[in-house]
């Protein structure tokens, strides 16, 4: 059972996360940005480059998150995140947490050269991708997050996506960074956790959450809790912490299930032959068995 | 930047482009076209269940201690919990959806242990408006269709007579079930917790001819069951020792036993055989039951099957009594002996089942001292001296419970269809309904709405949910039996709570907010301890009815 307290006693007006956001029906990044922001309780800026989350937050001069927001061009999420930050502590502000949030295009391909040289001064702000695996306020365009065999606009049917999925938290442990995580929207408590343990945490911090889009994956909207929840039961996408880049915490998977039973749902994985969700498999067995031997701790 | 709290810079546009205000204005629930509609849910169990309890309803109060909400919710369906949650076979749980996940809940223990509960405590049902008619309203018959009938006409306010030929109520509850499956001080506990509410019974009353009271009454219920003997047919059957079922058992529960001369042979295969094989045993007779078809077809329920074996009772299938034999060492009135035969299955019969046809050849002798035929019980008529319709050898009733008799309604065994105890208790309520509403004049608007087909177990997310057994009492069996001590053993108070904990609550909201958190629109809000969608806000996406642990939500057009 995963629920979290964060609606308890709570009304709209005092959500830091209102109504009337332009998402899609069923997108995972509201789902995703409304429990950072009750786990930060309202006491944030948020940095947004271009992206669908640029484009959900609301039309010029309104937004639907009721903390600041800033626009920034698509490369700099990272950078101009760094920069509020100085300007909010020259000012005194010792509390605030300053977010960069940004999709995997975002993150994982274009702004990677800001966020890695950001998080190599350690600058202390939470970065958080959320990711939904594609470009997709461009068309559904692959990214370097894009998993294997997937269908995109530009991995097309008979040349789906060749290269697995890049490891973003490999990349950020290889920067040392006080703390990485990976938490996906089907599991609030975990990661409604994650950000507080992030926010107590001086220094870079950052997070990928897992965001289903009905949209880009081809799936029904009602099903993208479920899918969330499929990606970490069938080890697509397993739950884990690092800290200081080497201590690693897994959250445990006791009964996997098949990784077809994830994939089915999603129409950009149709059409996939037996031996093809048979390699995805292996893939992700392999991946799992890697995580679990480099756990220092499965819990 | 603190630009939404600078009224001032709201006028002309901000040097930097920097949000104002937020985008509630914006409508997004204009965008789609269904919406989330919340609705409690009949669970499967209260479908499946004679009586519809709404299991559903109650067992969170159990898992919760809160025992006497619990009781109340179930009393108001059934007013005799303590004697159901022992004989009543529990249809529930073949409905209950946690069959598709691990095992059933025990509904039926818990029901019990709220009944046997309730007694101890001393709870009592709510008391009934003043009596809103002059005249009674007769019933015939104190078993548990007139129980039913005189329960739901006392809620409703008017006042009842029961008249039992019996010196004591409680139909074939006191007369047929024997007392180590019923004991009768709990019987006669829930009895006089009904008369405490207005029921009246008139005990050692037999009714000759139904005109000689319906004259005086609002209305009569006719409730008799089914308690003549079919005759079996066989040969020798006037010897001593030689009984039916019913008056057997009738013997026994009245304290004066039938001499069992030690050696027994049941012919039959429903309760009755069951009950007299058992009470055979603690009479200290070795038992023998025989049945002409297989054990599968049986009528018994398999449960009471399995406890009569438990208890040394031995069963023989496919075999069936010829001719019944004297015994030569005594005056020659008594039995000594039964020829059976055996029997093989041949072509079907008019019931669909293969007809038991005998071997050539292979018949046999046994010893036997009684001889007891089972073969089923039939409703009699003669106080109705040729009136009513029938169907099938019992009344005809219409979907109200009304005979072709004016004024005159029938349930129970005397009626078409099941005989149990808990489809008796439904129609005498179902009937005692639908009286109230007719003689309120207000016609049949009140009557039992009809219940749809309960939550399926697809609409569980079994997701939200951790396996866990199904808990039993411990058992109480004993190979030689004696006594009237109970064979069977009610669930501890931790236990009760713990089993309760498996319920679903399927198609009943439990507040768990699992909509609430997930929604990504925010159009889910608490109100007054439940929650509304707000479909201004809403769009469409059904988030919320896919992931509810319990069915309780699902999308309908917005403009339904
Ligand atoms: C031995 C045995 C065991 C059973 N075990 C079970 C069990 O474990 N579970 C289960 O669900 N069902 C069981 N049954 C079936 C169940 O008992 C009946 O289906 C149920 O009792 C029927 O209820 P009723 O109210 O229609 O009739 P009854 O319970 O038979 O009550 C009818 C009453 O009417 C009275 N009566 C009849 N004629 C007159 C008259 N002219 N004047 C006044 N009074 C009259 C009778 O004395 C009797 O008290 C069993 C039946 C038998 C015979
Ligand atoms: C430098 C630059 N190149 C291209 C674009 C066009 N653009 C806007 S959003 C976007 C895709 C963003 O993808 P991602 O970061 O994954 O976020 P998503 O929309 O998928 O949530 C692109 C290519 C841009 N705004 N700036
Ligand atoms: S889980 Fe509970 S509510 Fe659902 S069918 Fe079983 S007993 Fe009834
Ligand atoms: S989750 Fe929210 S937006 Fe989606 S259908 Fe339910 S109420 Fe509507
Ligand atoms: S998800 Fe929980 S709170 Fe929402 S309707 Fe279902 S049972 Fe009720
Ligand atoms: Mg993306």
């Amino acid at each position: 059972m995963q629920t979290t307290d964060y609606t308890k006693n709570k009304d709209l007006k005092t959500e830091s996360f209102g109504c009337g956001n332009l998402a899609c029906p069923g997108c995972g990044e509201t789902i995703a940005m409304r429990g950072v922001l009750n786990a930060l309780d309202g006491d944030a800026v948020i940095v947004i480059p271009a992206c669908c989350g640029s484009i959900i937050d609301g039309l010029f001069p309104f937004s639907k998150a009721r903390v600041p927001v800033l626009h920034t061009p698509f490369a700099t999420a990272a950078s101009t995140a760094a920069g509020v930050l100085h300007g909010l502590r020259r000012r005194g502000n010792k509390h605030t947490t300053v977010v960069a949030w940004a999709g995997d295009g975002g993150t994982y391909d274009i702004g990677l050269q800001a966020l890695s040289s950001t998080v190599e001064r350690n600058e202390d702000f939470l970065y958080i991708c959320y990711d939904n695996e594609a470009y997709m306020n461009t068309g559904i365009q692959r990214s370097s997050s894009t998993p294997l065999l997937a269908w995109t606009t530009t991995t097309p049917e008979g040349d789906l996506k060749k290269a697995p999925k890049k490891n973003i938290i490999d990349i950020m442990s290889a920067h040392r960074i006080p703390y990485s995580a990976a938490a996906t929207v089907a599991y609030p408590d975990d990661l409604v956790a994650k950000v507080r343990r992030a926010k107590s945490t001086p220094g870079s911090k950052f997070v990928n959450i897992l965001a289903p889009c009905p949209t880009g994956w081809k799936s029904k909207p009602s099903l993208s809790v479920k899918i969330s929840r499929l990606a970490v039961r069938s080890n697509v996408y397993p739950l884990y912490e690092v800290f200081d880049g080497e201590r690693l915490v897994l959250r445990d998977n006791p009964d996997p299930v098949p990784v077809g039973k994830y994939m089915e749902l999603q129409g950009r994985f149709h059409g996939l032959s037996e031996q093809e969700v048979e390699l995805v498999q292996r893939h992700v067995d392999h991946a799992w068995e890697q995580l679990r031997k480099r756990a220092d701790e499965i819990i | 930047m603190s630009s939404r709290q600078d009224k001032n810079k709201r006028q002309s546009l901000p040097e930097v482009s920097a949000s104002t205000s937020d985008m509630s204005w914006n409508h997004t629930g204009d965008w789609s076209f269904i919406a989330p509609v919340y609705a409690s849910r009949t669970a499967p169990c209260a479908v499946k269940c004679p009586l519809r309890v709404p299991v559903n309803d109650y067992m969170h109060l159990v898992n919760e201690g809160r025992h006497r909400e619990a009781w109340q919710i179930l009393a108001a369906a059934n007013p005799l919990p303590s004697v159901t949650g022992r004989v009543c076979y529990h249809d529930c749980e073949n409905g209950c959806n946690r069959a598709g996940f691990d095992e059933t809940l025990n509904i039926h223990a818990i029901e019990r242990f709220l009944g046997d509960t309730a007694i101890e405590k001393g709870w009592e049902l709510p008391v009934p408006p003043a009596d809103a008619a002059p005249a009674p309203v007769a019933i015939l018959g104190s078993g548990p269709a007139g129980l039913g009938c005189a329960y739901a006409l006392r809620l409703a306010g008017y006042p009842v007579e029961i008249f039992e030929r019996e010196t004591s109520p409680g139909g074939m509850l006191m007369v047929g079930v024997p007392e180590f499956r019923m004991p009768r001080k709990l019987l006669a506990a829930e009895l006089t917790r009904l008369e405490r509410i207005g029921v009246r019974f008139r005990c050692g009353e037999k009714v000759e001819d139904i005109k000689s009271i319906s004259q005086q009454v609002m209305g009569v219920f006719l409730a008799s069951g089914a308690h003549g003997s079919r005759d079996a047919g066989v040969a020798g059957a006037d010897l001593e020792g030689v009984h039916f079922g019913l008056d057997y058992l009738k013997a026994y529960n009245g304290g004066k036993p039938h001499d069992t001369g030690g050696r027994v042979a049941v012919i039959g295969g429903g309760n009755t055989s069951i009950d007299v094989a058992r009470a055979s045993r603690r009479l200290g007779a070795e038992v023998d039951l025989y049945y002409r078809r297989t054990e599968a077809e049986m009528p018994a329920h398999p449960e009471e099957l399995e406890e009569a074996r438990a208890e040394g009772v031995r069963f023989h299938f496919q075999v069936a009594p010829e001719e019944i034999f004297a015994d030569s060492d005594g005056n020659g009135r008594r039995v000594g002996s039964v020829r059976l035969i055996r029997m093989e299955q041949g072509e079907p019969d008019e019931s669909g089942r293969a007809r038991p046809v005998p071997v050539a050849g292979s018949g046999f002798e046994v010893e036997a001292a009684t001889v007891v035929f089972a073969i089923g019980e039939q409703p009699e008529f003669d106080y109705l001296r040729g009136d009513g319709a029938l169907n099938g050898g019992r009344l005809a009733v219409d979907a109200f419970g009304r005979t072709s008799i004016p004024g005159v309604f029938a349930g129970g065994d005397i009626v078409p269809g099941e005989n149990s105890v808990s489809h008796a208790l439904a129609d005498g309520i179902a009937a005692g309904r639908n009286m109230a509403a007719m003689l309120r004049s207000f016609g049949p608007e009140n009557l039992k709405k009809a219940l749809d087909e309960g939550v399926p177990a697809e609409k569980i997310n079994f997701d939200y949910f951790t396996k866990a057994p199904r808990i039993e009492p411990a058992t109480s069996l004993k190979a030689n039996p004696a006594g009237t001590d109970e064979a069977s053993a009610t669930l501890a108070d931790a236990a009760a709570r713990e089993e309760a904990g498996r319920c679903f609550s399927c198609g009943t909201c439990t507040d768990c907010d699992v909509c609430l958190v997930f929604c990504p629109d925010l159009a889910i809000r608490r109100s007054e301890g439940s929650y509304v969608v707000r479909t201004e806000y809403c769009k469409g996406c059904g988030i919320c009815a896919e992931e509810c642990p319990r069915g309780v939500i699902s999308m309908e057009r917005k403009d339904k």
